[in-house]
């Protein structure tokens, strides 16, 4: 008898699972949905989407099942399968590239998972090429999510949300040649239009290397930004990064801040462990201050973490939002700039606790990449003049907050 | 004359490229045994010959995973023989049919530049009784096991990590 139980759960849960896991065809409409007969289908209207970084790239690791769950690329493939059934010319926006539209299609996706099942909830907006609104809505889908390792719920509630608004897109606007015809450029679109500028996805720091307003900062900071932000004393403008290397967690960006006061880097390669040290930077912003964070340390060592490249570790305290900030001497010389910190969760498993390892780009290949991309910067022997003090507010004149939008 | 210098200097920077393995932390979901075999196999690539799991720090990072995608053949085939191995109390077993995907993703901290998947379909009678298996079938053993060459084929010939190479020979190169 409990074998026959064992079966019949077993079969239950195979039941199951082949139900979980089955793609949905992109092609088939929902229940009670149908295409108006007036509308030509696939549409020659030119549209183009945009999902924030955030969303695209969201994934999770499942380690009760060893895999990873990726809800961000199963939305972007199954996008783009359901429109493409639906518009002859449908692609990803992607800013600053020589490409052109008809509509452009915002949307927001929102994964909510609950008692074994995921409800997706899309917002959309769809622009015309003025940059009005033509549509608006807000669709959901919800299915089982069955085993996570060969689940298909993630991209079958991006199939039924997506054909849902093609349609209602194409019901409502019935496109034709002549009536969405006129196409606007991509480069000349007001990517604020498509961002939530209510409130930054991240904030990090950012410093001046040169009196013509250049911002040396790290790449991550900028890596999942639609738009810039940078504050510098009361003004806040949009910038744009003009060259990054990720290898080095390196970036410089450009400004219209001009004449502003900047740091020096320090020349030659030589490295005083121990040296006293400060860090500037805007951590933790809607927790600290707005106003920019000052601490102070040593140069702990040479190199950094095992396999890390190009890094040497300072023990000033920095938080989130301190990444792209300057750690300077006392004789206000740029030594590196804060790039990561130990991953605490980690060694806490472990049973340990560390305190005050962190890690900054060293000056060296600073000056290389400034050197490879032909920025301005002056370089400062060593030493010349010791006072911390003074050393300090050099340093916090010369930082900026950045705020990334999405 | 021109030509011939600038063809030389292309076959020269392809040939600096080839010639240079990249230092990189590299995480799999595969389990702690199967996972150091397959670093070692990686590492007899002579493109991937530093990857590490201990390398922790390094900015170039590569992660590889794996999971079975439903066929809807598949799919018919296991409802089916679901029902035949309920009827003969477990006896038949089930038949599987699934694609068995293994995915590299290479990352420069946390951007990804190159990602490749491997794809095989594997059929597997599984015993209702016996649970989830976590072991691989040979064939599937099999089929892991040649994705590191593949891997380091599709690698060589990609631009993201030519220009890579090329960024870490800048900055780290023997000068």
């Amino acid at each position: 008898m409990p074998n026959l139980l064992k079966l019949v759960l077993c079969c239950c849960v195979f039941m199951l699972a082949s139900c979980t896991n089955l793609k949905k065809n992109p092609q088939t409409l929902p229940k009670g949905l149908y295409i108006d007969k007036n509308v030509t289908v696939p549409n020659t209207v030119k549209l183009r989407y945009y999902i924030p970084q955030t969303a695209q790239e969201f994934k999770f690791f499942a380690p009760w099942r060893g895999v990873w769950v990726e809800p961000g690329p199963s939305y972007v493939k199954g996008l783009q399968s359901a429109l493409s059934v639906r518009f002859t010319d449908v692609k990803p926006l992607v800013p600053n590239v020589d490409d052109d539209f008809a509509w452009l299609l915002v949307l927001d996706p929102e994964w909510e998972p609950e008692n074994g099942n995921v409800t997706l909830t899309v917002k959309y907006r769809l622009l015309g090429i003025d940059g009005k609104v033509l549509i608006k809505g807000e669709e959901k889908s919800k299915a089982s999510l069955g085993d996570l390792a060969d689940t298909a719920a993630f991209y079958n509630t991006t199939v039924e949300t997506s054909v849902r608004i093609a349609v209602h897109m194409l019901n409502n606007l019935q496109p034709s040649p002549e009536k969405f015809g006129k196409l606007a450029k991509i480069s000349s679109l007001d990517l604020s239009l498509l961002a939530d500028m209510k409130e930054p996805i991240s904030t990090g720091t950012g410093f001046f290397i040169n009196q013509t307003g250049d911002i040396l900062t790290a790449a991550h900071v900028m890596d999942q930004c639609l738009i810039t932000k940078a504050a510098f004393g009361d003004k806040e403008i949009q910038v744009r990064s003009q060259f990054s290397s990720h290898l080095l967690d390196v970036a410089v960006l450009k400004s219209e801040f001009g004449q502003v006061p900047f740091l020096p880097l320090r020349a030659g390669d030589d490295i005083l462990l121990g040296e006293p040290v400060a860090n500037v930077g805007f951590p933790l912003q809607g927790v600290l201050s707005t106003s920019a964070n000052l601490t102070r340390g040593n140069l702990s060592s040479a190199t950094g973490i095992t396999g890390s490249m190009g890094h040497i570790q300072f023990s000033a305290p920095i938080q989130p939002g301190s990444s792209g900030g300057p750690v300077v001497s006392d004789a206000g010389e740029v030594l590196g700039m804060a790039v990561s910190t130990l991953n605490i969760n980690n060694l806490i498993e472990k049973g340990i606790v560390p305190q005050n390892v962190n890690f900054a780009l060293n000056r060296s290949y600073i000056r290389k990449f400034l050197d490879k991309h032909k920025i301005a910067y002056s370089t400062l022997a060593a030493g010349k003049t010791n006072d911390a003090n003074t050393a300090n507010q050099k340093a916090l004149s010369a930082v900026v907050k950045l705020s990334c939008y999405q | 004359m021109k030509k011939i210098i600038i063809l030389f200097m292309m076959l020269a920077s392809s040939m600096s490229v080839s010639a240079t393995s990249l230092p990189m932390f590299v995480v799999t979901t595969f389990e702690d045994e199967q996972e150091a075999q397959f670093v070692e196999l990686l590492q007899k690539q002579e493109a991937l010959a530093n990857v590490s799991h201990k390398s922790y720090g390094a900015p170039i990072r590569l992660m590889v995973s794996y999971h079975h995608e439903a066929t809807a053949g598949g799919s018919v085939a296991s409802f089916t023989t679901l029902m035949m191995s309920a009827s003969s109390l477990g006896v038949i077993p089930v038949l599987e049919n699934n694609d068995f995907v293994v995915s590299y993703q290479l990352r420069v901290q946390s951007k990804t530049i190159a990602s490749f998947s491997y794809v095989i379909n594997t059929t597997d009678a599984i015993s209702i009784y016996a649970g989830r298996q976590t072991k691989f079938s040979p064939k599937v053993q099999a089929f892991v096991d040649s994705t590191p060459a593949k891997f380091a084929a599709d690698l060589a010939k990609d631009a993201a990590f030519k220009a890579l190479t090329q960024e870490y020979e800048f900055y780290f190169g023997k000068q």
